[in-house]
């Protein structure tokens, strides 16, 4: 209990972060949709690593389950810095296949695509802030249980 | 209160993701212009190398060769008109090296090779910027991969791809589209379909066959 400050602190700043996700992934859900050009900003891999056989499963573009996936992080976080102390395993479970993923498309990128989309680094970035927040509430959870212990 | 707080703030969020999302898609998803742009011939090689937007109202469509002046000419011109019309036009390039130019064939097959990266672009660009340096050099090959490590690129899997079959195929595929359309010069342009037959091409005629693209009156 004596980290429940923190904790609270460590949840709305996953939902912050999950809020920028959600945004990102909705941009390139509608740019897929729409067969819009994706321009990169810092490199020049979008449109390789956008248009590739990766960016879709099925018909439905990864980006949308990145959507998804943000949105659910973000409904997790907020409930569970509202006390509802059950949907914080499901927390840590959602992040930690996010971040499989991110490594996955990472891999994609690097030896496969050979080609990188900000977009998609952007996510990543903020898939592994949202595992060091999960990784900390983890350990603040654990040092509490033992303390009541 | 309190309790269904948070339920009420994903609710928000939700509605607002939802309402971005849709409004973002309508103002992207114009109808796409009917004027019959570019679906006659071969198709070509598939994906085609494509600046720009697939909804852009105006589609020009360059079947170009990397040593030919008039080609090398036409680019700051393309670039200039590119600046000029940005999200309103989309440009694709064609490969169409000439047999009776020596090195337009390595050239292309550079291009292609630097497009198997993601690069085709750059090399584009580096291929037009330091076109006498690789026209001049005595050997082509190896000037073609200076001038490739001028752009971001694996240079060895460039050296690979260089005789690759897949660059061949690319190439042949934009040929059939020249074989199609009984091209017989370069550069040849079209802007929504519609061949651009003045020859040199200078911004005033690319502006005018894209503003009449458009819709837009002369001034």
């Amino acid at each position: 209990m004596r980290h429940q400050r923190l904790e609270i602190f460590l949840y709305v700043l996953a939902a912050l972060i999950a809020l920028v996700g959600l945004a990102d992934a909705i941009y390139l859900t509608v740019q897929h949709l729409t067969g819009e050009t994706v321009s990169c900003i810092a490199s020049s891999g979008c449109e390789t690593v956008l248009g590739s056989s990766y960016a879709v499963i099925g018909k439905v573009p990864v980006a949308a389950f990145g959507a998804a996936a943000y949105f659910t992080v973000f409904s997790l976080a907020t409930l569970a810095a509202f006390d509802w102390t059950r949907v914080r395993p499901l927390f840590l479970c959602l992040v930690g296949m996010m971040l499989a993923t991110t490594c996955w498309f990472l891999y994609l990128q690097a030896f496969v695509i050979h080609a990188f989309c900000d977009f998609c680094l952007l996510s990543a970035a903020l898939t592994g802030l949202l595992s060091a927040i999960g990784i900390a509430i983890f350990f603040l959870v654990k040092k509490d249980a033992a303390a009541t212990s | 209160m309190r309790r269904y707080l948070p339920f009420a703030i994903i609710a928000a969020v939700f509605c607002i993701a939802t309402i971005a999302g849709v409004g973002l898609y309508q103002s992207r998803a114009q109808a796409p212009v009917k004027t019959g742009k570019l679906v006659f011939g071969q198709p070509g090689a598939n994906p085609p190398h494509m600046h720009g937007s697939r909804k852009a109202p105006v589609a020009l469509e360059e079947f170009g060769d990397f040593e030919c002046m008039p080609c090398s000419l036409f680019w700051p011109v393309l670039k200039q008109a590119q600046k000029e019309y940005g999200d309103r036009l989309s440009v694709t390039f064609r490969e169409y090296p000439l047999t009776k130019h020596t090195h337009a064939l390595d050239a292309a097959r550079a291009a292609e090779a630097a497009g198997l990266q993601g690069r085709f672009w750059e090399m584009h660009d580096a291929l037009y910027g330091d076109r006498l340096l690789w026209l001049g050099a005595g050997d082509t090959r190896a000037a073609l991969i200076l001038c490739a490590s001028h752009v971001e690129i694996d240079l060895e899997r460039f050296k690979k791809d260089l005789d690759s079959e897949e660059v061949s195929k690319r190439i042949a595929a934009d040929r059939e589209r020249v074989a199609s359309l009984e091209l017989d010069r370069t550069p040849a342009v079209f802007v929504n379909g519609d061949r651009l037959t003045t020859a040199p091409i200078t911004i005033e005629i690319l502006r005018a066959a894209i503003d009449d693209a458009l819709g837009v009156k002369p001034k």
